[in-house]
C-alpha cells in the first residue's frame, strides 16, 4: 500500500509555521531586550519563512507505506467535526474582545499595548508606576496578536487562536499518523484531541478565551512531535517559545530537556538543549525587566552555565556508551544534588527577585507545614483529570491504560517512543503538584478549582499521542497478500528513541 | 505448532487496542455530542450577551463584581491619553479596570504627586477608583 501521502501539504503547513513562529519569537525577544522595537513585517517575514520550510519539506516527502488507511466516512467526519469547531472557536474570538479573566485582565491588555506600539519602551511596560495585572508574563502571544494586527485589524488577529486550535488538532493527527503509518488511528485521534471540550468550552482557558492555555498546549505538543518523530527542527522551534508563551514554559522547559537528555539521541538531545539555552537566556532578563527588577547578567549566565555542563556531561556519557538506563541515574543523581542545594541555599533564594524563584523555590520551608494538603491535592488532581468529564472526556482514562500498557511491556521497541512521553508527562504531572505545594495560596482547594484544569490541560496533547503510539502498536493488522494478522512493530525508518 | 506465548501475547495485544478503540470512539461521541450546545450555543449567547449589555457590565456582572457604573463614568469623562488614579485591593474589581479603561492608564493614587494635574506626559483624571475587592467607588481628588 505504498503511496504519497494525501496529508504531506497540511504537515509540512504545521512544521513551517511552527519554525515561523519559533523564528519571530527570537528576533522580536532579541530586539526587545536590546531596547529596541519590533519590525512590523518581521511577523509577514517569518510566515514566508514557515512556507519556505514547508515547500522545500514537501518536495523532499518520500513515500510513506500504509498499514492502514481511513475509510472515506471517517475522514469526511474528521474534517466536518474540525470545520465546524474551529470555525466556531473562530466565530468566539473574532465577534468580541476576551470574555474572561484572564483573557481580559493579563492578556488582553498587553495584546492591546503591543498593538499601539510594539516596544516596551512604553509607560505602559516600562514605568512602574502603572498598574496592571501579571506586568512580568511571556509576551509572545500578545506580540503576535500585535504582529498580526495591522494587516488584519485586531479583532482579525484574534484569528491567531482558532488557529492554534487547528495546529493543535492536526499536528497530532499528523503526527499519529506518520508515527503508526495508519490513517485509520490518525483519523481518530485528531476527532478525538478536536473534540476534547476543554479548549472547546467558553470558560477560562478555551482556545478563544484569550489565555494563554491554547498557545502552549500546541507548543507542548509540538515538543512532543517532535521527540515522538526524532523532528530536531520542530522540537527546537517548539521548545524555544515554551518559555515566552507562559510562565510555566521556564519549569517545562528544563523537564523537555531532561527527557531529551535521558531518552534521546544525541541530535534531539542537542537541540533541545540549546533550543533552552537560548530561550531561557533571552526570556529571564526581560522578565526582570517587565516586573521592574534589577536586570542582572547572572540569571542567563547560569543558564548557559548549566546547558554547557549537561551537554558535556551527555558527550561523556555517549563516549563511554552509558545507555538510558545510566543517563536517568546520572540525572537523579543530579536532581537530588540540586535539591540538597536548595534545601541548604534557601534563605538567600527567598530572597531573590526572579519571581519564579522566589515565590516558588524560596519557600520550601513551607512545603512542610503543608504536607497535610498532599491527599488534597494528588486526590484533587485526579479528579479534575479522570473525573471533570465536561472538561477532558476519557483522555486521562485513556491515558491510564496506555501507561499501564507501556509499564508492563517497557522492553517492546515500537512502545519506546510513548516510554520518553510518558516520563515527560509524568514530569510535568509533579512539575504541577509541586505547584499547588509551594505555592504561596493557602487555599488549596480554591486553587485547585481556579487552576488544576488549566495545568492539566497543557498536557493534553502529550496524553494524546502517548495513547496513539500504544494504539497503533497494539493494533493488529492485516499483512498485504496474507489473511494472518500481527501487532505492528514501530516503523522501519525509525524506532522510537536512539540509544 | 502454535506458540502460546506468542498468541496470548497477541490476544492481550488485540484486547488493549480494543480498549482504546472503544475509550476513543465513546470519548468523541461525547466530545462531539455536546457541541451544538456547550460549543456553538453556549458561544453565541455569550457574544450576544456581551454585544447587548457591553463589555463592562457584562464581564463585571459576570464576575460577580459591582461598580460597572464607575468604570463607565470614567470612560465617557475623561480623554484616552488620560491617566486615572486608583487607590485599594487590586485583586478583584481594580483588576477589570485597566483593559476597560484602555488607553488611558491606571496609576496608583500614591504613585502620583500631590495635586499633580499631569503624569507621565499625560493629563491626570479628577477621580480616584478606589475598591475593596468586590466593588468600585469613585472619589473626586
Amino acid at each position: 500500500m505504498k503511496q504519497t501521502p494525501g496529508h504531506g501539504h497540511g504537515w509540512h503547513l504545521v512544521r513551517g509555521a511552527c519554525v515561523g513562529a519559533a523564528l519571530f519569537g527570537t528576533i522580536a525577544h532579541a530586539l526587545l531586550l536590546l531596547g529596541l522595537p519590533v519590525w512590523f513585517w518581521l511577523l509577514p517575514l517569518s510566515g514566508a519563512v514557515a512556507c519556505a520550510v514547508a515547500i522545500v519539506a514537501a518536495r523532499r516527502e518520500q513515500q510513506i507505506d500504509w498499514v492502514a488507511k481511513a475509510p472515506r466516512w471517517l475522514l469526511r467526519t474528521t474534517v466536518l467535526v474540525v470545520a465546524v469547531c474551529t470555525l466556531s472557536l473562530a466565530f468566539g474570538a473574532v465577534a468580541t474582545q476576551p470574555r474572561v479573566w484572564d483573557g481580559v485582565v493579563a492578556w488582553g491588555i498587553k495584546a492591546a499595548a503591543v498593538n499601539s506600539a510594539m516596544t516596551l519602551e512604553q509607560p505602559f511596560f516600562a514605568d512602574p508606576s502603572v498598574l496592571h495585572h501579571s506586568p512580568d508574563y511571556p509576551l509572545l502571544q500578545p506580540l503576535m496578536l500585535g504582529g498580526l494586527a495591522p494587516f488584519f485589524g485586531a479583532s482579525g488577529a484574534r484569528l491567531l487562536f482558532p488557529l492554534l486550535y487547528l495546529a493543535m488538532v492536526s499536528g497530532i493527527g499528523f503526527a499519529t499518523m506518520r508515527h503508526t503509518r495508519n490513517q485509520n488511528i490518525g483519523c481518530w485521534i485528531a476527532l478525538a484531541v478536536a473534540s476534547t471540550p476543554f479548549f472547546l468550552n467558553t470558560h477560562g482557558g478555551g482556545a478563544d478565551s484569550g489565555y494563554g492555555e491554547m498557545f502552549f498546549a500546541t507548543a507542548l505538543a509540538v515538543v512532543a512531535v517532535g521527540l515522538l518523530l526524532e523532528d530536531a527542527l520542530l522540537l527546537a522551534s517548539a521548545a524555544l517559545v515554551l518559555a515566552w508563551i507562559k510562565p510555566e514554559g521556564a519549569i517545562v522547559l528544563p523537564l523537555v530537556a531532561c527527557t531529551c537528555f535521558a531518552f534521546a539521541g544525541p541530535r534531539i538531545w542537542l537541540s533541545a538543549a540549546i533550543a533552552g539555552m537560548v530561550s531561557l537566556a533571552l526570556w529571564l532578563p526581560l522578565q526582570q525587566q517587565l516586573g521592574h527588577r534589577e536586570v542582572g547578567a547572572m540569571l542567563p549566565l547560569g543558564v548557559v552555565l548549566v546547558v554547557v555542563v549537561a551537554i558535556a556531561a551527555r558527550a561523556f556519557l555517549d563516549r563511554r556508551g552509558v545507555g538510558i538506563r545510566g543517563r536517568a541515574l546520572v540525572l537523579l543523581v543530579f536532581a537530588v544534588m540540586a535539591g540538597i542545594a536548595l534545601v541548604v541555599a534557601r534563605p538567600m533564594l527567598a530572597t531573590s527577585p526572579s519571581p519564579l524563584i522566589g515565590q516558588y523555590l524560596g519557600r520550601i520551608d513551607s512545603v512542610l507545614s503543608k504536607l497535610n494538603e498532599v491527599p488534597t491535592i494528588v486526590f484533587g488532581l485526579l479528579e479534575i483529570g479522570l473525573f471533570k468529564v465536561q472538561r477532558f472526556g476519557l483522555t486521562f482514562l485513556l491515558l491510564l491504560v496506555a501507561a499501564i500498557t507501556v509499564c508492563r511491556g517497557r522492553r517492546e521497541r515500537g512502545l519506546a517512543g510513548a516510554q520518553g512521553l510518558l516520563v515527560l508527562f509524568a514530569l510535568g504531572m509533579l512539575a504541577v503538584f509541586a505547584a499547588f505545594l509551594l505555592s504561596p495560596e493557602q487555599n488549596v482547594r480554591h486553587h485547585l478549582r481556579s487552576s488544576g484544569a488549566r495545568l492539566l490541560s497543557h498536557w493534553l496533547g502529550v496524553a494524546w499521542l502517548v495513547i496513539a503510539v500504544v494504539w497503533g502498536h497494539m493494533q493488529p493488522q492485516r499483512v498485504s497478500g496474507s489473511r494472518s494478522v500481527r501487532p505492528i512493530s514501530a516503523p522501519p525508518e525509525r524506532v522510537g528513541y536512539t540509544d | 505448532m502454535a506458540n502460546p506465548d506468542v498468541s496470548t501475547s497477541s490476544a492481550s495485544s488485540k484486547r488493549i487496542a480494543t480498549l482504546l478503540a472503544v475509550g476513543v470512539a465513546l470519548h468523541c461521541a461525547f466530545g462531539v455530542l455536546r457541541i451544538p450546545h456547550a460549543v456553538i450555543g453556549k458561544r453565541v449567547a455569550d457574544v450576544t450577551g456581551l454585544q447587548d449589555e457591553g463589555d463592562v457590565s457584562w464581564l463585571m456582572a459576570r464576575a460577580r463584581l459591582t461598580g460597572a457604573e464607575v468604570v463607565l463614568e470614567v470612560r465617557d469623562n475623561t480623554p484616552e491619553n488620560a491617566v486615572v488614579p486608583v487607590r485599594g485591593l487590586f485583586k478583584g474589581a481594580l483588576e477589570y479596570v485597566p483593559p476597560l479603561l484602555w488607553p488611558r492608564l491606571c496609576c496608583r493614587v500614591e504613585a502620583l504627586a500631590a495635586g499633580a494635574s499631569e503624569h507621565l506626559g499625560r493629563p491626570v483624571a479628577p477621580y480616584v477608583i478606589v475598591s475593596d475587592g468586590a466593588s468600585l467607588l469613585l472619589e473626586r481628588r
